[in-house]
Formats: C-alpha cells, structure tokens, sequence
C-alpha cells in the first residue's frame, strides 16, 4: 500500500514536471487589445494592421506611474497576410499581443471594397478570439484612422466605441454586426452580410483624456454597408438604414416625428415605438416571389410641440398612428428600393425565408437568386396603436394672458 | 487471586509505602478511634486531589465519635462495620478487601481508613474539584445562548448535560483509558433514540484503545477516528453543553474526557460542522442565510486563491475586460509572479495567525498592527505585492474565520495550499482536478460509519429541513438517520397561529 502510493506521487510529480506552466502568462506581460483595424495598400497589396492596446499603468488603479501618460498605446505594422502583419507588430512591442479582450474589428474601406475574406477567416480561425467582438466599416477613411482617434468620455476608446454599438439600438438606425452574425451570413448561401459604418465626426468635443489640444475628431456611427459576397457595395443612409433594421427585425424601439394634427406644423409630434413585431412571409403570386411583410406596433406620444383640443383625442390618435404607419412603409420601400434597384445586394434576407419556406423552389433557383431578388415583390401592412399619451392632455404652455 | 490486605496495620503502612513511594503529596495520617475499645488507625490521602475539609471531617467524625444512645455492639461486632454504619457522615463510603483498589481510590482522590486488626479498608470519597468553575465557552461564543460551557471536571460536565435532560433513559456508563492516567471517559446516550451498533462500536472502540496517557479530547479523537489520514475533523469536539444535549436528543452519542473541556459528539456530518448552537435561537429564515453564508465563506477559503491565479496567469480571457485591466494595472511592476505573490502572503497570514494565537494580549496587538501594515500597506507601496493579492488574501483569511468550527478552518487553511499549487502549475485543469479529488476525498470519509456528507451524498430527503438550511421547529419533526431509524420527536401541527386566523 505505501509503495503504492509512493509510485503514485511519484508519478504525479514527473507529470507536473513534465507539464510545466508552459502556457502560465502574467497580466503584466500582456498587451490586451482593445481594438484593432485592418487596411490595405492598393499599390503593394500589403495588409497594414493597427492595435489599440490598453496601458493598465495608466488606465486605471494609480497614477502613480507616469501621470499624464496616455491610456492606450497604438501600433501599426504591414505584411503580406494579416498574420505576418500581426507579427511584425510583435518585433516593436514589448509584450505579448493578447486577443481575448478586443472588442471591435475596423474594416477599412480599401480591404471592404477588395475582399473582407481574410479577415472573416483570421478572426474566427484563431481560438484566442471572441466572436462576440463588434465588426465595423471605417467610411471614407482608413482603419487606422478610426483607431487612433481619441475620445472624450472614456479613457479607453475601443470602449466608447463599444459602448455606442451596444446602445445602437436606441436610434435604430443603424445594424451592428459582430463577428459571429458576420461568418454567419459571410458563410451563408441564402443572405449576404452587412455591417454598421463609422466615421470620423470633425471635433467638436473636448479634448479627451489623453490630453491634447482644441476639439478632437469623435467616431460616429454612420449608416450602414452593403456587402454583395466578399465585397463592399455601397452604404444605405439613415432613412434606409431604418428600413434595413426593420425587414431584419432588428428593430426594438424607434422614434418618429409626424406633422402636428390640427396646424400645420411640421414635425410638431414624436412618437416612440415600443416593442414592435415584424413578420415576414414568403409566397407567390404566379411565379414571382413576394414577400408580406407585417409590422404591428405600440405608439408612446412623447413630444408634443402643438395644441389640440382633448375633445378630439381618438381621432388624433388615428391621424398621428396613420402617418407613423406611412413613415414606417416609406422607410422600408426606400430601403428595398435602392438594395433592389442600386445594390441588387440582398441584405434582408429574402432568400433566407424563400430557403427555409420553399426548399424545393430555392434549390432550384438558388443559382438565379441574384437575378431574382431585384424583381421580388414586397407588400407592407403596417398597424400602429398609439397606446400612451404621457403625463400630459393638454401640452404644457403659458396660460397667462399675454 | 487479587493481593489481600494484610490485618497488622503496620504491615499494611509498609506495603502502600512502597506502592505509592515516598511522593510528596501522598500523606499519611494516624489516629486512635474508641469503637468498641481503643483502635488504632491510619488514613491515606492524596494531597491536593483529596479536599482538605472533607477529610477533617472524616477524621473529626473518627477520633470525636461518642457513644450513640444504641449499643454499638447491636450494631456490629466488626468496627470496620459500625464505622460505616454509624460513624461516618460521608455520602460515598466503600469496603474493600483489595490491596490495588486501595492504590487506585487514592489516585482518585479518594482517603483509605484502614484499622489495625482488620483485613478490609474503607474507601472514603473526598474528592475535591481543583479545577476552574463553569464558565462562558471561549472558543463557541453565542450571543442569544446560555452562557455555560464544560470545564475540566468531567463530574460537572455530566451534570450539565443531565441539567438539560432530565429523562432517566439517558444513559451515562463510563471507561477507563490510559494504563498510567486512568482518565475516565464518560459515554452518554439516550436510550431508547440511540442507535444500538452505534453505542457497542462506541464501546469496542473506545475499549480496544491499549495506551499509556490519554492528554485530552483532541488526543482520543485520533484513536478513534474513521479515517486517520484526513486533515477534515470527523468528530465534532464542543465545548457547549446545550450543543451535547441536543445531539444527544437526535440520537448521537457523546463521548466526554475526563480533564478535557471538549466533548466529543459522534456520528458528525460535514454540514454539522456549519451549525452554530445559535442557529437554533435565532429565525430560522436568518439561521439559514446565516449557513449558507458559511458554506460559502468555506468555499472561498478553499479555492479563492486558487481561481485568483488561474484566472490571473493562465485564463485571462475569462476575466472581464475591465477587471482585466483593474488586475494588470496592480500587477504593473510588481517583480514576482502571481503564484509566488499569493502563496507568500499566505505563508505570511498563516505566520502571523501562528505568532497571535497564543501571545498576551498586549502583545498581540503589536502583532496584528504590524501585520496590518506590512501584509496590507508596505507591500504593496513597496510595489512587491499586487494591491489584487492582499485583497484575495485577506478575504480569503477572513472568510477562513467565519466558519464556525475551528478544525474545519484548520483543514481548509490546509488543504488550500495544494489547490493553490495545483491552480498554479496547471491551469484550470489543476484546479478542477483539486476540487474533484477533494469531492472524492470527502464523499469516500465516513463517522462512526455514518458518510460525513450525509444528507447531501448520500441525497436523504427527509433530513434536507436541518442542514444547510434549518426549517422552523414545528417543522423539524423526524430525527436525522443514524441506524436507530428516524424517530418522530414531536408532535403534528405545532405551527403556531394567530387567534381566529382558522375558520
């Protein structure tokens, strides 16, 4: 029995020789990246990557260290492929270059418009990376652009830039993407990616935290790209990005401003949309495909700018939810109208519900699928029910005799 | 055949000379008693363990006896007889006719009155109580409880159960241990509850233990445990009688020494051990946030560490980001790696848990404001330590002393160590492989045959009402399972209700 366990312990201590802490790694020796941008030079068709990389010295606990230091630390570095570009970043950085924090992947225009293969495939191969991570296209500018600019709120900027992806839903105007969605359709047969744009808002904040002077650029979220395949297409704006949010039923609250029922006010009333459904459903009529699309939803009035007489109430309430219904229909042709007539890019996943509904057809016509989905007929029903009209009947406005 | 006592007091003088030696707490004291003529006698006590007064009283009763109004001689013819009879006031007065009986009564404490011309002696009880008076138990203090706790003496300690159960079925036989210190060890039970294979494997193995000295509670808990090797306790040593009583109602056994204030109760679950006699005083709803507490702080003694640096050194992605970064900006600097970091300022707690434990209060105090300084302020202004690993440590030693049994604090504090090693050097996988070896471990240990995971592993239903959790008391009506079959103790329906509440 002692010898047993003798030879166990024995055993047990060669295995933890053997193993070692080979993959032990310090905090301190880490570079966590925050965020990172890809682009690409056209003329040497060299991959340029840039890193955020937080600085804990500085970034958080005391400031003991180097008091004005900047928070994070950024670095960029070409190659041939993204790995090589990676690696060469490791020759001037002094710690090892972690991943499991990045929070957002920039795409820069050059590598969207040329092929976003390489990075869906570097980004989803590598175990050490979330897919959980925000994917974005940097508009009109460079990747590493958008992941140099500094910001006023938060130490570090990858996190406000997170931060506004994740609230994105707020205006509903815009999509976001992370990596996971994006291999999804990236991988798919029947639908084609999108992901939300950002862009460089000329300053008009203070100066962040790193220091600096004047007003400094801040990132914006700014429409929405269109990708046929591996490739960038175009961008829908914001009134067709709210249709894009729609018909992928993204949408979870939205806001919309309709002409006051009484004067002639323009935009005089916003509605807020709480928890809308949408339904999609695909069928034929003859042999062109259209699909019916169903939107119901409830109506908070929560800005009021002109008078109307508390007598009336039910009736404003039908003319208010009509041309919330009206904006909602618009909203969602111009979107169909310039994916189907502009971009011939279905980003709403038609086919996807062609696939799943009619298996036979799409297996057919998958092959065709581009050349159909431009002729694709869409009928709107839209319903909305001013539930709520606030604390107030009548809007707040001076009684005094003037 | 036993050695008898020789009649001639002179040779009876000589020979318990010789048997006691000539220690100097050993006193002889002659006399002349009138019964039934003049006698010569002599009495043996053990200075000290023997009370002084009561045998002044023996004596005074002896050499001060006056003829009573009867005729002595209707009495008895034998003086040893009449002596006993009609002399003697004391409660407990014993013939013998044996020499080593004589030896061993006084060891006790007892006086031996041995008469010249006689071949019997008396053994007279004069034990007196050297020890402290009953006093609030230190090591299980309670805030709404009584505030008795066993002492020394093993005869007051029974009395403070039997205050508390006064059944004639509780049951009180006692063994001698030890073949130099003769300690008495008193076994308790109640009759008709108490398993019987419980009590007889008592017995065997309290019977089968062939030693020289037993020095304690502690001492005797090692001879008689399941499972020597395990550093868990599996038998529950308290100080507090109303935690004896009440294990004695469910059908345990209590074992008490003699010279120990700790007695011992068998069969122990685990999750006993995670039960103040509070629990029972206070609502039962915060009696049981109070356990789940404490099985918690156990658990954070245990493995905080140990996931601390695996999460720090080998899975940084588990973190979240911000804390990340919180635990990286400490670690900025600091010239150790994280394992090394924490398992010194665990051999430094445990150090100053060594230094304060036993110091004077006065200089305790030095101790601990030292220690505060250099565990929690100058390492880490000295930038050896992360700010990170004292607050793990810290609150890995604080959880450490909320559990309300010392011994499984000592065991936890033990086994931390190789879980902290294990998370160290291996990751996740250590870690895992720690906390599956010690379920493995525990689930494998048993109490006097009892699994001491019951009633978790094996999963008993019945008893769930009283273990991490405590059920109101009209609730608690089946006594846990221990061989003697889960008796009902009280009656139904004892919920109490507001007047009127039922229609």
């Amino acid at each position: 029995m002692r010898r047993r366990i003798a030879r166990l312990l024995l055993f047990l201590f060669v295995l933890l020789s053997l193993s070692g802490c080979w993959d032990a790694r310090e905090l301190n020796q880490l570079a966590l990246v925050m965020a990172v941008g890809i682009d690409r030079d056209p003329d040497t068709n060299r991959y340029i990557v840039t890193i955020q990389v937080a600085r804990p010295a500085s970034s958080r606990g005391q400031q003991s260290g180097g008091g004005g230091a900047e928070p994070v630390y950024t670095a960029s570095a070409d190659g041939d492929t993204l790995f090589t570009a990676i690696r060469n970043l490791a020759q001037f950085t002094s710690r090892r270059i972690m991943w499991a924090h990045n929070n957002i992947v920039v795409i820069g225009e050059s590598v969207a418009k040329h092929d976003i293969t390489p990075v869906v495939d570097f980004f989803t191969r590598n175990q050490e990376l979330r897919m959980r991570t925000w994917v974005v296209v940097a508009r009109d500018t460079t990747a590493k652009a958008i992941i140099t600019a500094k910001t006023g709120m938060e130490d570090i900027p990858a996190n406000s830039l997170s931060a506004v992806l994740r609230y994105a839903a707020l205006p509903g105007e815009t999509l976001r993407t992370d990596m996971n969605e994006l291999m999804d359709t990236f991988l798919s047969n029947d639908q084609h990616p999108v992901i939300s744009g950002v862009q460089l808002r000329p300053g008009d904040a203070s100066p962040g935290a790193g220091g600096g002077t004047g007003p400094t650029p801040q990132v914006e979220l700014r429409g929405t790209a269109i990708f046929n395949g591996t490739r960038l297409v175009g961008y829908l704006e914001s009134d067709q990005g709210r249709g894009l949010v729609w018909l992928r039923k993204e949408m979870k609250n939205a806001v919309v401003a309709v002409p006051c029922p009484e004067t002639d006010v323009p935009l005089g009333i916003t509605v807020e949309l709480r928890s809308p459904k949408i339904r999609l459903r695909p069928t034929f009529e003859g042999s062109t495909p259209v699909i019916q699309v169903r939107v119901e939803t409830e109506g908070w009035l929560s800005e009021r700018d002109c008078p109307f007489g508390a007598a009336n109430v039910s009736g404003v309430k039908e003319k208010i939810s009509g041309w919330v219904e009206d904006d909602i229909r618009q909203s969602i042709e111009a979107t169909l109208s310039s994916l189907q007539k502009e971009f011939k890019t279905d980003a709403v996943k038609y086919g996807s519900y062609f696939h799943s509904e009619y298996p036979d057809w799409w297996a057919a016509n998958r092959e065709r699928w581009s050349e159909l989905f431009p002729q694709v007929k869409t009928r709107i029903q839209v319903s909305v029910h001013i539930s709520k009209m606030g604390l107030f009947v009548r809007p707040p406005m001076p009684t005094f005799p003037q | 055949m036993p050695e008898q006592i020789p009649p001639v007091l002179a040779h009876f003088e000589e020979k318990i000379r010789r048997a006691l030696g000539s220690s100097l707490d050993v006193r002889y004291r002659p006399f002349v008693a009138s019964l039934n003529g003049e006698r010569r006698g002599l009495l043996i006590y053990l200075d000290g363990l023997a009370d002084e007064k009561k045998v002044q009283e023996v004596l005074k009763g002896v050499i001060q006896h006056t003829q009573p109004p009867f005729e002595p001689q209707q009495i008895s013819p034998d003086p040893m007889e009449l002596l006993r009879k009609a002399v003697l006031c004391q409660a407990e007065v014993q013939p013998s006719r044996q020499f080593s009986a004589c030896v061993e009564a006084v060891m006790v404490g007892r006086t031996v009155l041995a008469l010249d011309g006689s071949s019997q002696v008396l053994l007279i009880s004069t034990t007196g109580n050297p020890g402290r008076s009953v006093q609030e138990p230190s090591a299980e203090k309670e805030v709404q409880g009584p505030r008795d706790g066993f002492v020394e003496h093993l005869p007051s300690n029974l009395a403070l159960i039997r205050r508390r159960i006064r059944d004639p079925r509780l049951q009180i036989q006692s063994i001698q241990v030890g073949q130099r210190t003769k300690t008495t060890i008193a076994i308790a039970y109640l009759k008709d509850v108490a398993g019987e294979e419980l009590i007889a494997e008592v017995r065997k193995r309290l019977e089968e233990i062939r030693i020289d000295a037993i020095h304690g509670a502690g001492a005797l808990e090692e001879l008689i445990r399941d499972s020597p090797s395990t550093p868990f306790p599996l038998i529950h040593l308290t100080e507090r009688p109303d935690r004896a009583a009440a294990n004695i109602l469910e059908g345990r056994v209590v074992i008490a020494t003699d010279n120990s204030p700790f007695v011992m109760i068998v069969p122990t679950s685990f999750w006993g051990l995670f039960q103040a006699a509070g629990d029972y005083y206070q609502h039962y709803l915060i009696s049981t946030a109070y356990r789940v507490l404490r099985i918690m702080a156990f658990l954070v003694a245990l493995t905080l560490p140990a996931a601390y640096v695996m999460l720090t050194t080998f899975h940084h992605e588990m973190l979240p980001t911000p804390l990340a970064l919180t635990v990286a900006s400490g670690r900025e600097g600091t010239p150790f790696p994280t394992v090394l970091e924490v398992l010194l300022m665990e051999v430094m707690f445990e150090v100053m848990h060594e230094a304060g434990l036993r110091l004077p209060t006065a200089v305790g105090q030095t101790v601990s404001i030292v220690g505060a300084l250099v565990i929690g302020d100058a390492a880490v202004q000295a930038g050896l330590i992360a700010p990170g690993t004292v607050m793990v440590v810290a609150s890995t030693g604080i959880a450490g002393f909320a559990l309300p049994s010392y011994p499984v604090s000592l065991a936890v504090r033990f086994v931390r160590f190789g879980m902290l090693i294990l998370a160290g050097t291996l990751g996740v996988f250590g870690f895992l492989l720690g906390t599956s070896i010690l379920a493995l471990h525990m689930t494998s240990l048993r109490s006097f045959g009892v699994p001491y995971l019951a009633p978790y592993a094996p999963y008993r239903p019945s008893e769930q009402e009283d273990s991490a959790m405590r059920a109101p008391w009209w609730r608690l009506r089946a006594r846990p399972d221990m061989g003697a079959g889960g008796s009902v103790h009280q009656a139904p329906d004892q919920q109490p209700e507001a007047p009127g509440a039922r229609q």
